[in-house]
């Protein structure tokens, strides 16, 4: 994984009512597939839109391989590279599904023609090929999440970050969700922000645990899950969860 | 966006019959032509419909971003720049807004006159500039602002932006929105330079402030240079229409055609077809106040830059009759008002008076009736007086319009028009 953080500050707000999330910050995304694991509030979001280039670190800099996203020259090589699956995903008024997920790639720099044709592709790749003709408004909750992914990597990016994938879906459209994930990462780098640890140990290769704009945790789940005594009759899925709860304390 | 989807999403594709018809229907039947059709009139004409056209682009512009903002277009990461994608989105509007020009200019040129060689691009130039202009506003306002707050904004300040100006003081307020453009021009005058200059500068800094608020990236610095830029462009064009008329327009200059009848009748090319009837009725009405002993000019001419208040001019609709030719003939011998009275302080009482029992005078001299006349006020005065006049021998007659004239153009006393004193 090449996007890295370097000394990364990041602050809302100005004078008395700054609050920094991020500060001297440093990451380098590991190669495969991550979570991004932490409570509401930890930075989550504002990590991936910095890495994504859609905020810019107020000090140091975020780089992909030579690329750095305050140079602009580079901003456009960078997001060519990069997929964002912003946490909310809206359709445009007006258009259908596979307009929306064509006008991201000509967004992103191809050109028209590329641009209809890759969106097919990117439909089929989570499996909305069906759906392809259907207004974007009229798609459900779980169905938008899936174009929006379709957004994201339909001009074949490098690293697809995704917010919050499985945000709202129900059990069986979070399962659907994190298989695409899966077969995602078997060509793609991704990041995955989640504050909802069920079957991490299945889908990711790595994890980071953010609190409080620190990183509490980076390793693989063996390591995460190593923090933890093994208890008999506990899923993977509870004993992750047990790790985690440990890392950023109950009240988190 | 793929092109069709741009397009068939856009409210553009259904306001442009609407927009066509409206357009249609203000220049052809809500607003008549004020002069002549010449061809500076009807490139000119569309700036009538600019209220309209540019209201409605606007408002589609906005709209059509709107759509984008509503649909988190920035969380897309987009390489595209803002101008680069708004530009695209933005393209059905400003389509729509030159069919609306073109809607105008297709209802006025087939009733232009004369040949197709007065060509002044300056009318055109600042309807394109304004529909654009105000469309480029839209976009940026439909990219920053809510739809609720945008979309009233822009339908109700572009409309408001366009019509306002042009009931208020002072009057040269009502060129920095074009409306001076709207009754441009009879044949004989051109529109002023400073009006181009005014009405073209306030569209372009409105549309370049447009740009630079969705140029940038920091709100605080696109707001401050979109405000000082439209700001200065406004300032910029206050100045150069300050002092213009309510009629922005100087005398042409240029080379009329003439005709060596007595008297030598000249007209500008557009009205060629006006030579031989106004050469005939000026004969006539030479011959007539000849007879009377009543000095009459040698050249009769269309207004024009170097026509002063000595010269006997006219000025006539191409489809005059020929009885009124011959009454815009004898108005030409009408003394006019004289510099003097502006610089001494007003004109002496009666002079106006004078002027139109003198036209009464000369009408009737012609063959006129002189109570059909077409000031009603005291018709009855009026009358008697010609009717007196008219009773004296021929050099009676000459004698006393020679002084009324004398008297109107020296416009240091007021006008004796007694004949009998």
């Amino acid at each position: 994984m090449p996007i890295a953080l370097r000394g990364c500050s990041f602050s809302y707000g100005w004078g008395p009512r700054r609050r920094w999330v991020l500060r001297d910050f440093d990451l380098r995304f590991p190669a495969g597939c991550t979570v991004l694991l932490g409570p509401n509030g930890a930075g989550k979001t504002t990590l991936l839109s910095l890495a994504a280039s859609l905020l810019w670190p107020q000090r140091g800099k975020v780089t992909l391989e030579r690329l750095t996203t305050a140079h602009r020259h580079d901003l456009r090589t960078y997001r060519r590279k990069v997929g964002l699956l912003p946490q909310f995903i809206q359709a445009v008024p007006g258009l259908r599904v596979r307009e929306q997920v064509a006008y991201a790639g000509w967004l992103k720099g191809q050109n028209r023609r590329d641009a209809w044709d890759s969106a097919s592709d990117a439909l089929a790749r989570v499996q909305m090929s069906d759906l392809a003709q259907r207004p974007a408004s009229k798609l459900s909750g779980g169905q938008l999440r899936r174009m929006g992914i379709a957004q994201a990597l339909v001009h074949d990016a490098e690293v697809l970050l995704l917010d919050e994938p499985t945000a709202g879906l129900d059990p069986t459209q979070r399962g659907r969700v994190r298989r695409l994930i899966g077969e995602l990462s078997e060509t793609t780098a991704v990041v995955v922000s989640t504050h909802q640890t069920d079957d991490i140990s299945r889908t990711y290769d790595s994890v980071i645990v953010l609190d409080d704009g620190q990183v509490r945790f980076h390793g693989g789940v063996q390591e995460l899950t190593a923090l933890v005594p093994e208890v008999q009759q506990r899923s993977a899925a509870e004993h992750v969860e047990a790790a985690y709860v440990q890392l950023i304390g109950e009240e988190s | 966006m793929p092109w069709r989807a741009a397009w068939r999403t856009s409210p553009a594709l259904y306001c442009a019959p609407l927009l066509v018809a409206v357009v249609w229907y203000q220049l052809q039947v809500a607003m008549p032509w004020r002069f002549d059709p010449t061809w500076l009139a009807a490139y000119s004409r569309p700036a009538a419909g600019l209220f309209l056209i540019a209201t409605v682009a606007a408002g589609c512009a906005a709209w059509d971003t709107s759509r984008l903002r509503r649909g988190g277009l920035t969380g897309w990461v987009p390489v595209r720049s803002p101008l680069r994608l708004l530009s695209a989105s933005s393209l059905p509007a400003l389509c729509l807004g030159m069919i609306g020009v073109a809607t105008a200019l297709l209802t006025t040129l087939p009733q232009t006159m004369g040949a197709p060689g007065w060509l002044d691009v300056r009318p055109l130039t600042v309807v394109v500039v304004a529909v654009a202009g105000h469309t480029l506003l839209g976009t940026a306002l439909g990219w920053l602002l809510p739809v609720y707050v945008s979309m009233p904004s822009v339908l109700v300040g572009t409309y408001l932006w366009h019509v306002y100006p042009a009931a208020m003081e002072p009057l040269w307020l009502r060129h920095l929105v074009g409306y001076g453009w709207e009754y441009c021009c009879p044949v004989w005058a051109v529109p002023d330079n400073r009006l181009f200059w005014a009405s073209l500068l306030v569209p372009l800094g409105l549309g370049g402030g447009a740009l630079l608020l969705l140029a940038f990236r920091w709100v605080l610095l696109r707001s401050l240079l979109a405000v000082v830029t439209a700001g200065a462009a406004i300032m910029v064009a206050a100045e150069v229409a300050t002092g213009l008329d309510v009629d922005p327009t100087v005398p042409r200059t240029g080379a009329m055609v003439c005709e060596e009848s007595e008297p030598t009748v000249c007209v500008w090319p557009e009205n060629v077809a006006l030579l031989a009837p106004v050469a005939a009725e000026a004969t006539r009405v030479a011959d007539d106040l000849r007879a009377l002993g009543v000095a009459v000019p040698d050249r009769l001419a269309e207004r024009a830059a170097d026509t002063s208040a000595d010269d006997w001019f006219f000025q006539a609709s191409r489809d005059a009759e020929p009885e009124q030719l011959r009454r815009v003939i004898v108005l030409g011998l009408v003394p006019q008002v004289p510099e003097c009275a502006e610089t001494a302080g007003g004109l002496p009482e009666g002079t106006v008076r004078a002027q139109e029992v003198a036209w009464a005078w000369l009408w009737s001299a012609t063959g006129g009736d002189p109570s059909d006349f077409p000031y009603p006020d005291d018709v009855g005065h009026r009358t008697r007086v010609v009717e007196e006049v008219r009773a004296l021998p021929a050099h009676g007659q000459a004698t006393w319009y020679g002084n009324v004239r004398d008297a109107v153009l020296a416009c240091d006393a007021s006008p004796e028009l007694d004949p009998s004193a």
